[in-house]
């Protein structure tokens, strides 16, 4: 919308791509498949990480509804009932580094959806299961503040691929560069090592990265620069680098700063 | 000779002092033509003949040169009882004896400085110490004068509004001096308004031709502040016209999309009216001779459209000397040449590019990695006008636009490549006959043949439509009386054939699809007009066929019908009607069984003058729309204005929408002849229903309060000063009440609340406008200073929000846009 916007207007547009790497408030910053790749009705462990810099603290909800019918042309191999099975909800205990780890039974190719709610900002036990299976209706009834929400699919094949689709792994983290001298106009470079993936996403509560996303080289080599904050910014918070592979595969590396 | 006093008062009369005899008529003499003329003389307190008007005529020529000869009389000032020199008026007679024809002294014409027009009924007063002598143009410019004693006299210009030096002339016995007088026009609301500047009409509401006319001069129009001296751009003030986003140039009539408005040169369809972000109008306005613009409840000679309807109608008439122009300004350089070839024949030339690329890409790519390219564009056109014999006229004209916008990368090769491209080209050959058949009867046949070119680039998409047509009209018309009792009538045919191409292959935006189709869009119509005294009636009908590819077939019927009752200088009138417009080639192609959108309008209103200087229109409307196709919100097409966001239909196409439109417009308009002054006012609501049982929804462009005032005064020395005020309410938007991250993209998505159930915050602008002519012997330069949004108001135009939809990131408008310009006219 923005760039059709600036196409009609011309002039006046600049992106803004440091910003989108700064987190001020409730996000869920990924969430890791594992497996990534599962056969119908299979199990796996979604480790949903949120970042709170506010520090108020929230609730996460996870829940899961299976579709009143597969697509078109979308032929599963799927256990008896589980088109007619009820939502599974999830509301995990989440720790002091914002991870929770949902186990996960009877996948499906369907989204899986995270909501983190601020104290206050939503009635998780008022949540209908007709609210549920539409979450988009949903979120329509919560507020703007104090709520974050993601979805994310895990990749449902059947038969299973050859060779397994397995999570990028991060190898190597270093060199880290001028973390602690790092400010607003002197980047620190965080490099890693990430065989199987292409792109990492750089997310900051304190700082901020360059860009919101860099290529990943073929031998799995990245550098990152981060930016440390101004002086009336927060001066304490977590980086995430979250690593893109293929197929939804997904590695996240977490920092504490400083 | 004799004379009479017709003011009678004792105790004297006038007594003549000085008697000029006249100058004969060219060849009179020499023939032997004799005549007598009575002219009224007025006569001041000095004795000075200060008017002469014929009152019993002896042939145009000879009057001419009594009045002339009577001009330079002197008498003894007519005294009253006491004494005191009054004014007064006598009758004088003029009987031209051939034994009295004097010798002419001094000869020669009379052109204006700057554009060298033979300037007619022109005074010039000689003066050699007390002596005096007038001459005063024909109709050719030229002037003689007699009787001069042999020394210097001083020539010097008596007309209200013009200026000039006086010139010393040397006359000699026995020759004949030649002078040529280039004056200088600085007041022109002091001339009479036949000489006033060539008029260019903007026709509203005409359900006949005839009926409704609002007359802008070319001068006004040019003049008028934010039309950057456009004429056409002077449509986007009057009622009915609701402000496009971002100043993109569009024509937004009555609660209708710009697409579903028709554009028109000289009867023939042309696919659009202004070049990208509306600068400017394809053709150039001094081609123009008469802006047609219909907002609805027009005649059944327009159809296929729902909207409004714009028809660009050129000039017709012969230049009387070769002239043009060249305009220089902050976005374009325009060349504009006449040239008579023959007596019946003449060659237009005009040519138009843009350059507000060459700055500003320079100081958008300073911020941008990729380049940008803004958009330029030109255009071209070549006209050859002839005149037949019998009245009328032979017309070909060649018209060639060209918009072009990209934004440029570098692959990963570092090669550059068209990341985004956008452009728009047409190109018509336009030929028109015109003739008079007799008995009132008037033939017009309008054939116009060309491509169109729109295509999107866009980084591995692509996007286009390529369509070729041929427009045929063909029409006998008969206009009825202008009172009394009468009847006209219009018969014709409207039709359309062609191929057409398009496809759309942009990632995105679902299955690629293309076609290329034939496609016979055959019309006719038939209108009656009966005039009755004041009141005049006009039903009409008209039908359209649709014959698209081996599959698509559908038809249309309109009838129509409109009444005015004319009372005195009130004018009521109603009018209601049927309009369709057929579905586009591509939903055709996809659905082919697709019917006609329809739409039923009624309208009614007044026409009040006020005075014989303001004018009021007041015009209340409603429009039922039906068979809307609805679907397919999903795929990519040619927006006009920014795109669709918030949720969208992608069903099928179906013939699913209705709509709803009404609205009351007013006009208040006062033209004095230094003074043009617009007041136009637009209330109106637009609704639509995309399919059975959704909800009614606000159209997207949806503007309840349209308000528009404009003034241009006249100064003296050729000043000329104008303002533009313009309110009008926001559009609606669809607004984000959540929003969620696709981890599997990174990428956040919006979660809208109810269809365009929020709105843009109202849109104010002031424009104001300076201008100046200087005038040289034969040319003029005039520059003027254009301030857009002179207040540098903040306007929202779009609205768009951050990244994450977290906020709103409203996207505003045009700031404050000095544009400033000179045109040498010659």
């Amino acid at each position: 919308m923005r760039v059709a916007a600036c196409l009609l207007l011309l002039v006046g547009c600049a992106m803004g791509p440091n910003e989108e790497t700064v987190i001020d408030e409730l996000r869920i910053v990924s969430a890791v498949a594992e497996p990534p790749e599962v056969a119908p009705g299979g199990a796996y462990d979604l480790t949903v990480t949120v970042a709170d810099p506010v520090g108020e603290g929230f609730e996460l909800v996870v829940f899961t509804c299976p579709p009143a019918e597969l697509p078109p042309g979308v032929t599963l191999d799927l256990p008896p009932g589980a088109l007619d099975a009820p939502c599974a909800v999830e509301r995990p205990v989440v720790d002091e580094l914002g991870q929770a780890v949902v186990p996960s039974v009877g996948a499906l190719p369907v989204p899986q959806w995270m909501v983190a709610c601020a104290p206050g900002a939503c009635d998780v036990d008022a949540a209908r299961e007709r609210d549920l299976r539409d979450p988009i209706e949903w979120l329509r009834s919560l507020p703007l503040d104090g709520v974050t929400a993601a979805a994310r699919q895990v990749r449902v094949v059947s038969p299973p691929a050859e060779p397994a689709l397995v999570n990028p792994e991060i190898t190597e983290v270093g060199p880290i560069r001028g973390l602690a001298e790092a400010g607003p106009d002197d980047p620190a470079t965080l490099s890693f090592v990430v065989p199987g993936a292409r792109t990492a996403f750089g997310r900051a509560t304190v700082g901020g990265f360059a860009r919101p996303q860099f290529d990943v080289a073929s031998d799995g080599s990245v550098t990152l620069e981060w930016y440390g904050p101004r002086a009336r910014d927060p001066q304490e918070g977590f980086l995430y680098v979250v690593f893109g592979g293929e197929d939804g595969a997904t590695a996240l590396f977490q920092l504490a700063v400083p | 000779m004799w004379w009479s006093p017709a003011f009678a008062v004792e105790p004297a009369p006038p007594a003549l002092v000085e008697e000029v005899a006249p100058i004969w008529p060219d060849g009179a003499l020499q023939s032997g033509a004799t005549a007598t003329v009575d002219l009224l003389l007025s006569i001041d307190g000095n004795g000075t003949v200060t008017a002469a008007t014929v009152v019993a005529s002896g042939g145009e020529a000879f009057d001419r040169a009594a009045v002339q000869a009577a001009r330079s009389f002197r008498f003894t000032p007519a005294t009253d009882g006491s004494g005191r020199p009054v004014p007064v008026s006598i009758v004088w007679r003029t009987v031209f004896e051939p034994a009295r024809a004097p010798v002419v002294a001094v000869e020669g014409q009379v052109k204006s400085a700057g554009t060298r027009e033979l300037v007619a009924d022109f005074d010039l007063v000689f003066t050699q110490g007390e002596a005096r002598r007038v001459a005063i143009t024909g109709p050719d410019g030229a002037f003689a004068v007699a009787g001069l004693a042999p020394g210097t006299w001083t020539v010097t210009p008596d007309e209200p509004g013009w200026a000039a030096d006086p010139v010393p002339v040397e006359v000699v016995e026995g020759k004949v001096v030649q002078l040529v007088l280039r004056p200088t026009l600085v007041r022109p609301w002091e001339v009479g308004s036949d000489e006033v500047s060539e008029t260019v009409e903007v026709v509203g509401q005409a359900v006949a031709a005839e009926v409704t006319e609002r007359t802008l001069t070319q001068e006004e129009a040019r003049y008028l502040p934010g039309t950057n001296g456009d004429v056409v751009k002077v449509v986007q003030n009057l009622p009915g016209v609701a402000r496009p986003p971002l100043g993109i140039g569009q024509l937004i009539i009555r609660g209708t999309a710009p697409e579903d408005s028709a554009y028109y040169l000289d009867g023939a369809p042309i696919p659009l009216v202004f070049h990208f972000a509306g600068f400017s109008t394809v053709l150039n306005g001094d081609a123009i001779e008469e802006i047609a613009f219909l907002p609805g409840n027009y005649g059944v000679r327009y159809g296929r459209t729902l909207g409004g309807v714009v028809d660009l109608k050129t000039e017709q008439d012969l230049p009387a000397r070769t002239n043009g122009y060249v305009s220089v300004d902050t976005f374009q350089t325009t060349a504009f040449a006449e040239q008579r070839l023959s007596p019946n024949t003449a060659l237009t030339l005009s040519g138009r590019r843009s350059y507000a690329d060459t700055f500003l890409n320079p100081i958008l790519n300073a911020a941008s990695d990729a380049t940008i390219r803004v958009p330029r564009y030109f255009d071209l056109q070549v006209r050859l006008l002839g005149r037949t014999a019998r009245g009328g006229a032979l017309d070909t004209l060649f018209l060639l636009s060209d918009d072009r916008f990209r934004v440029l990368g570098e692959d990963a090769d570092q090669n550059q490549t068209v990341q985004i491209g956008l452009s728009t080209t047409f190109s018509r050959v336009r030929m028109a006959w015109t003739e008079p058949l007799g008995d009132g009867w008037r033939h017009e046949l309008v054939v116009g043949a060309g491509p169109d070119r729109q295509s999107f680039d866009f980084e591995d998409g692509v996007a286009y439509e390529d369509p070729f047509t041929v427009s045929v009209r063909d029409e006998l018309l008969q206009p009825a009386p202008t009172s009394g009792l009468g009847l006209g009538g219009r018969l014709g045919v409207d039709t359309l054939v062609g191929r057409f191409r398009y496809a759309y292959e942009i990632p995105g935006f679902g299955e690629p699809e293309g076609a290329d189709v034939l496609r016979f869009l055959p019309g006719v119509y038939a209108e009656g007009t009966a005039r009755l005294g004041p009141v005049v009636l006009v039903p009409g009908l008209r039908a359209d066929g649709a014959f698209v590819g081996a599959d698509h077939t559908a038809a249309a019927l309109d009838p129509r019908l409109a009444a005015r009752l004319e009372l005195g200088t009130t004018v009521l009138k109603a009018s209601a009607g049927g309009y369709s417009q057929f579905p586009t080639v591509r939903q055709v192609v996809q659905v082919p069984d697709l019917r006609a959108q329809r739409s039923w309008q009624l309208s009614t209103g007044l026409e009040q003058r006020i005075t014989p200087a303001l004018r009021l229109e007041v015009v209340g409307f409603a429009n039922r729309l039906t068979d809307l196709v609805s679907g397919r919100e999903d795929a990519f097409r040619f927006f006009s204005g920014p795109p669709p966001v918030g949720p969208l239909d992608t069903g099928a196409y179906a013939n699913d929408g209705v709509g709803e439109i009404y609205g009351l417009e007013s006009f208040l308009r006062l033209q004095t002849e230094r003074t043009a002054a617009l007041v136009s006012a637009t209330v109106s609501r637009s609704t639509r229903t995309d399919r059975p049982g959704d909800d009614r929804e606000l159209f997207d462009y949806d503007q309840p309060v349209v308000l528009t005032a404009l003034v241009s005064h006249e100064l003296p020395k050729r000043w000329r000063l104008g303002a533009r005020v313009r309110y009008s309410s926001g559009n609606p938007y669809t607004p984000v009440v959540n929003r969620f991250e696709d981890l599997d993209s990174r990428t956040f998505l919006p979660v809208f609340g109810a269809v365009d159930s929020a709105r843009l915050p109202a849109f104010w602008s002031i424009d104001t406008r300076i201008d100046h002519d200087w005038v040289y012997r034969n040319w003029t330069l005039t520059a003027y200073l254009d301030l857009q949004n002179a207040t540098n108001r903040q306007n929202v135009e779009v609205m768009s929000w951050t990244y994450d939809y977290a906020e709103e990131d409203p996207v505003a408008g045009i700031p404050l846009l000095p544009a400033f310009g000179f045109r040498g006219e010659w």
